[in-house]
């Protein structure tokens, strides 16, 4: 696959900037769960940070979208809870 | 940077850790090796064979056919469901953060898939051409008003393009800074729970 073939992939949402970076699904759950951790500690800005980046790096994988949906839910924002819970069915469907 | 498990000096594994804590470390080597996703996707635009990403597309080659077609479905989803809210203001609530993602997942570097993209060189190259020959061939007006109106259509195309660029060059710088805030708040959690392990 050549450069330019490999951002035309990506933006068909063929690939995902983590395959990029070539992180595994293991560093990936760590990641949620790092995202989790800060959030369960009240760090709830630093906590949308990661799972926004994680978000970009890999908008298919559910658990993402679901700890987003948990953190709005916390923050008592339930239209950006909402979308996100849609994004993890969509994702886990 | 060990080349295997891709845990660097810094952020490598200490007694006592847990595997998602070692997982975690290796996810913080990667990402803070090379450049930006902005800088390493303009390297492989300009197919740079220093690239840091580069050596990883040898993974993504394999990856099935299945697999990619799904993900076109979902990313339309959510594509769909990100216009619904781009017209409604949503992400006002949401901050820079979401919409700076929204943006790039739903528009990533949609300067591509432009037509114009790739006529810009052919319509300026037609241009200059047909100019060149009307002065030679010695019909020069109706060749001339052509020469002038492929030269106009070679600048709107041109334009086009570096609008696009524009807007591609900002998604990318979207990317960029949300990448760049995960890194810092993931490194300072790696850093203070090291730290915690070690005074144990």
């Amino acid at each position: 696959m050549t450069g330019n073939q490999t951002i035309q992939a990506l933006q068909n949402g063929e690939i995902t900037f983590a395959e990029l970076r070539g992180i595994t699904d293991e560093e990936m759950a760590a990641g949620v769960n790092a995202g989790r951790k800060l959030m369960n500690a009240g760090e709830h800005q630093a906590a949308a940070e990661v799972l926004a980046g994680l978000a970009l790096y890999d908008p298919y994988r559910p658990d993402v979208w679901s700890a987003l949906e948990a953190l709005y839910r916390r923050e008592r924002q339930p239209g950006p809870a909402n979308l996100f819970s849609n994004l993890a069915r969509v994702m886990a469907a | 940077m060990d080349p295997v498990s891709g845990v660097n000096s810094v952020f490598g594994s200490v007694p006592g850790q847990s595997a998602g804590e070692v997982a975690l470390a290796s996810f913080v080597a990667k990402i803070s090796a090379g450049g930006d996703i902005a800088s390493e996707c303009m390297a492989l635009m300009a197919e740079d064979s220093a690239c840091q990403v580069k050596a990883n597309l040898q993974g993504i080659r394999v990856q099935q056919r299945a697999v990619r077609q799904a993900r076109q479905r979902r990313m339309k989803l959510l594509k769909k469901q990100w216009a619904a809210k781009k017209k409604s203001g949503f992400w006002g609530k949401l901050g820079r953060i979401f919409s700076g993602v929204f943006s790039v997942l739903a528009g990533a570097l949609s300067f591509f898939a432009l037509p114009a993209f790739g006529v810009v060189g052919a319509g300026i190259a037609g241009a200059a051409l047909s100019g060149g020959c009307g002065i030679a061939s010695g019909a020069y007006s109706r060749k001339a008003g052509r020469a002038a109106a492929d030269a106009l259509q070679a600048e709107q195309y041109k334009q086009i393009a570096q609008e696009a660029q524009g807007e591609m060059l900002q998604s990318l710088q979207d990317a960029a800074e949300v990448e760049r805030q995960m890194v810092r708040r993931i490194t300072a959690l790696v850093e203070s729970e090291t730290k915690s392990v070690l005074m144990k």
